[in-house]
């Protein structure tokens, strides 16, 4: 059927990009439907986009005639998102690897998305600037699938993970549209959901990136452990100082390779002030022995912590590498755990982990070609996955879920939010044409209770919202539900209701030595996250609790810093003005008090509406019950309308 | 590029006998090809996957590919052109497996398939193809010039692979037959690789003789490995490495008089004692002029019908600079000159070497 349906685009496509980049042959497609996964596809074709502007008219022709588009670049993902799973055509992306402008006056880099990292940042190092995304694949992956799967990294820690440091984008949605998203845009975030969604809601054409000037200093600091709980005894008290190093990377015996030591941190610090604070820390809570290294000697190390995964390889002859994340006080014990789990399978595994954010890299060692291990290993990720999730973790901190995690979406989220997630992924693409039936569970039905709230307040609300028509979403709704319900010393987190008080929040952790990462705001939490008065705000908050039109509670997220599952909701709900959802709970990390600079508010009114705005609105509330978009739309565009492109 | 649809090729149970006969040829390799977990680390080494921006020109493309010829699941016949353009795109710079993890040689994967390729019947086919993408086979120009001469030609496989810095001298193999190949040295980077202990003494034997001819003597190679390996060798210690491309390193350099040519594929090396033994004005000019010259190859073994081949091509490049590596190779290229009836630049290296030195004085 879609090989049919090829040979009658494929005249229309030969002419759009030129015969020569249409492959056809055997080895073309053989050679491209691989990643860094174990998955393996094959595609009706591979294209070689080579120019920007043509990517638009492509992706309505392959729409036109139903065809399946996965892009693909360096493919180096562990996840399988880049494996063309239906067939169809891959869109080899790598020749868009132009970086058009680095305007550092602005503190701005546009590249097209098939540059590679490591050449953006050799080309910005140049100037003496640098991109925070910095996963350890930097010299080998591409800033479009860093967007697209929200890569983190080391720096995550102190500069967060790829998403939020994207400014704007061009894209093409898989409705067919072209269209130019900035993050400062009014209205619901819609440059995240799309851009983070594996290609299966957009393809990337350009990225507008947040630079910034090097640190004037850097100083890394080894310091070994001879066991794991003094390791994350020194992180933790690190954190509490209000020290934030731009990286805090630790790894295990099995991957430094030396017996004796448990665990191995590296710390990396762009205040050297804080030096001999950090190793007095360490020395403290029992490191064996710390390690400054000079520049050259440190540039050793994070080339020996970035290789570690593959090197592994060398103990067999397979690897897959998982990345659960946890929130930072369970991480001694959730890495216990795994090793428990692990070993009881019998299984080798080297584990390298962020200490920063509480994400764990058990990188498993095996030999494919043996079915019994294979198979041992299927259960042994699973109970992994299943252990993750009993203690409120993530399955996914920056691989993104692919084909390989798509199962253990269904032990993550309960039924609600995965057929919300479906939903948003049917009506923006109902065909399933683009990178088709990735991140989603299939069939599988969720093994996770379905989410409810105990508390009173909450419990009200749902009852106004289903007996209601339509309902104003405004912050006097919330006002009983303004109860702080849990303030985190360990991990820096504050749960709170959405109906209390910026200020209130902030008193409360001024008390404590803490404070929020916004400024001072005339209104409430929920008010401050949904009004869009902070863009960056849904960068701090790790979990949401939200009602939906349909009376129904939903809860995504959880202690974890980092967190790539799924759609990103969190960030989409952020500055949504109450069209989509009413926003009843927060989870927002907190910082030492004087160690952050506040984001201030800015005020956000009516914001351009198109087609896919009333598409979602659409999923999210098909009654149009809460906030009407008419009344915050600037002009308005025929729902079936396409953005032209800027050509 | 053919726009042929075909049905599944998993599926596809079709294949030519010589498919079958180079599967088993190459089924010693299939453990260690087997074994690339496709990480990707190599990406970041390749040139040509740089250049050529596509899985099929890249290390771990080549890796898979070679399994697939073993497993025969790749119909030989029908994709020939793209599997001789994914090998022959590998300059087998070795820089791959300097990234690899676990130290694959993808390099060693793509000499074994291009000696096999020209010992069977493919070997016509290749020689089609090196006509038809003759920039390839003929890389003795001078840099800037021939990247001119390419654009008026339009020869477009010349300007990507010149432009990556990608050295041509193991296309050249190709049109060695090889069943001479003991008689005659070839390239004797990939003769080490193939660890044929008689042909290699055989190589260095002719080597040494070569180095005789010079009043200073040379050597020519572009890689680290043929490098060391010659280094250990007995009458090989005096000779002496010219890198080009490494302006940082000028300054340490010393006395000298020789050549050796390549760039990259040294860059990365911090064999600081190479570097000490270069002459540094003689160097920059040097490299300017022979950049993109392969090494090492004699191409005195060709039949005929190879020697018109190589002077039709010729023609495409009027007014290039052709540097011969010794007194044989320049009645070689006097010959070809003849033939082509092109305007052409012949000079020695010795003829440069000496020019380079009196300019000095």
């Amino acid at each position: 059927m879609i090989r049919n349906n090829f040979e009658k685009a494929r005249q229309e496509i030969s002419s759009l990009l030129e015969a020569e980049n249409v492959f056809c042959d055997s080895i073309s497609l053989l050679l491209n439907g691989f990643d860094g996964s174990p998955v393996k596809s094959v595609p009706q074709a591979v294209l070689n986009i080579t120019q920007p502007d043509k990517l638009w008219p492509l992706v309505n022709l392959l729409i036109k005639y139903k065809i399946p588009y996965t892009a693909r670049a360096c493919a180096t993902n562990h996840d399988g998102a880049a494996v063309p799973l239906k067939g169809g055509v891959v869109l080899n992306l790598k020749p868009l690897n132009k970086i058009e402008k680095i305007d550092t006056q602005k503190g701005i880099a546009v590249v097209q998305c098939g540059v590679i990292n490591q050449d953006l940042q050799q080309a910005l190092f140049e100037q003496g600037y640098f991109f925070a995304g910095d996963p350890a694949s930097s010299p080998f992956c591409t800033i479009g699938a860093n967007a697209a799967l929200n890569s983190g990294g080391a720096k995550t820690l102190k500069y967060g993970s790829t998403l939020a440091n994207i400014v704007a984008a061009d894209l093409i949605t898989s409705q067919g549209a072209f269209m130019h998203l900035e993050r400062n845009f009014q209205g619901p975030d819609l440059l995240s959901l799309l851009l983070k969604s594996e290609g299966t809601l957009c393809i990337i054409c350009r990225l507008w990136l947040k630079i910034l000037p090097l640190p004037k200093q850097k100083i890394t600091l080894q310091a070994d452990f001879a066991s794991l709980e003094h390791a994350m005894a020194s992180v933790e008290k690190i954190i509490a100082c209000g020290i934030v190093p731009s990286a805090l990377e630790a790894l295990d015996e099995i991957a430094l390779n030396s017996p004796g030591k448990e665990a191995s941190l590296l710390i990396e610090l762009e205040e050297v002030s804080y030096k001999e604070k950090v190793k007095e820390i360490c020395k403290k809570n029992g490191a064996l022995n710390i390690i400054s290294a000079n520049e050259k000697e440190a540039k050793e190390l994070w080339i020996k912590r970035k290789a570690a995964c593959s090197a592994l390889a060398r103990l067999n002859k397979a690897v897959i590498s998982l990345d659960p994340c946890v929130a930072r006080s369970d991480l001694a014990s959730a890495i216990k755990n795994i090793k428990q789990i692990l070993s009881s399978y019998n299984i080798q595994a080297g584990i390298v982990f962020h200490a920063g954010d509480g994400n764990i890299h058990p990188n498993i060692v095996f030999n494919p070609s043996n079915f019994y291990t294979s198979n041992l290993i299927n259960k042994a990720v699973k109970e992994i996955y299943k252990y993750i999730v009993s203690v409120g973790g993530s399955i996914s901190a920056e691989h993104g879920i692919g084909i390989e995690k798509r199962a253990a979406m269904a032990l993550m989220f309960d039924e609600k939010i995965l057929n919300l997630m479906r939903d948003i992924k049917k009506t923006l693409d109902p065909l399933n044409l683009a990178n088709p039936d990735k991140i989603l569970p299939l069939a599988t039905k969720s093994e996770k209770e379905l989410y409810t709230s105990k508390d009173s307040a909450i419990i009200a609300l749902q009852e106004q919202v289903k007996q209601v028509k339509t309902l104003k979403i405004e912050e006097n709704l919330l006002s009983k539900a303004n109860k702080i319900i849990e303030l985190d010393k360990k991990n820096w987190l504050i749960k709170v209701q959405a109906g209390c008080q910026v200020s209130e929040v902030e008193k409360f952790l001024n008390e404590n030595k803490m404070t929020l990462p916004i400024a001072d705001f005339d209104g409430t939490i929920g008010k401050a996250f949904a009004d869009g008065s902070f863009k960056t705000m849904a960068d701090f908050v790790t979990e949401l609790e939200f009602i939906l039109p349909d009376g129904e509670v939903y809860n995504i997220g959880g202690k974890n810093v980092k967190n790539v599952a799924g759609y990103d909701l969190i960030r989409f709900l952020c500055g949504s003005l109450g069209v989509y959802a009413l926003i009843t709970g927060l989870t927002i990390r907190v910082f030492a008090k004087d160690s952050i600079k506040k984001t201030e508010p800015k005020k956000q009114g009516s914001f351009r509406a198109a087609a896919i705005h009333y598409a979602l609105k659409k999923v999210f509330d098909k009654e149009n019950k809460f906030n009407k978009l008419e009344d915050f739309y600037v002009f308005k565009l025929k729902k079936q309308s396409v953005e032209k492109p800027r050509l | 590029m053919s726009l042929n649809l075909k049905s599944n090729p998993l599926k596809s149970q079709d294949f030519s006998k010589s498919a079958i006969s180079l599967s088993r040829q190459l089924a010693f390799l299939k453990e260690e090809s087997s074994a690339c977990t496709r990480c990707g680390a190599c990406l970041q080494g390749c040139l040509s996957y740089k250049t050529l921006n596509m899985e099929n020109f890249s290390p771990r493309g080549r890796a898979q590919l070679l399994n697939l010829i073993i497993e025969r699941k790749i119909d030989l016949k029908q994709d020939q052109e793209m599997l001789l353009k994914c090998i022959n795109s590998c300059s087998q710079c070795g820089q791959c497996s300097q990234f690899c993890a676990i130290d694959l040689r993808i390099d060693k994967f793509i000499f074994e398939l291009k000696s096999h390729f020209i010992k069977s019947s493919f070997r016509i086919s290749y020689l089609k193809f090196y006509q038809k993408y003759s920039a390839l086979l003929f890389p003795f120009f001078t840099f800037a010039k021939g990247i001119k001469q390419a654009k008026k030609k339009e020869v477009k496989s010349l300007l990507l692979t010149s432009k990556a810095g990608l050295k041509f001298a193991s296309c050249a193999l190709a049109l060695l037959p090889f069943s001479r190949v003991s008689k005659q040295a070839i390239y004797l980077n990939e003769v080490i690789y193939s660890g044929n202990k008689k042909l290699i003494n055989l190589i260095l034997k002719e080597l040494k003789k070569e180095i005789k001819s010079f009043k200073n003597p040379a050597l020519f190679t572009d890689n680290i490995i043929l490098w060391r390996f010659l280094k250990k060798q007995e009458g090989f210690e005096e000779i002496k490495f010219i890198l080009p491309d490494l302006p940082s390193q000028k300054a340490k350099v010393s006395k000298s008089n020789i050549c050796i040519i390549n760039n990259n594929s040294l860059k990365e090396n911090k064999e600081d004692d190479i570097y000490s033994c270069l002459n540094a004005n003689f160097f920059v000019e040097f490299t300017q002029e022979m950049l993109h010259t392969p090494a090492g190859l004699f191409w005195r073994s060709l039949s005929l019908e190879e020697e018109r081949v190589l002077s039709s091509c010729l023609k495409r490049y009027e007014g290039a600079t052709l540097i011969a590596l010794c007194a044989e190779d320049k009645v070689f290229y006097d010959r070809l000159k003849k033939k082509s009836k092109a305007k052409l630049n012949i000079l020695t290296l010795a003829q440069i070497i000496n020019e380079q030195g009196r300019a000095k004085k």
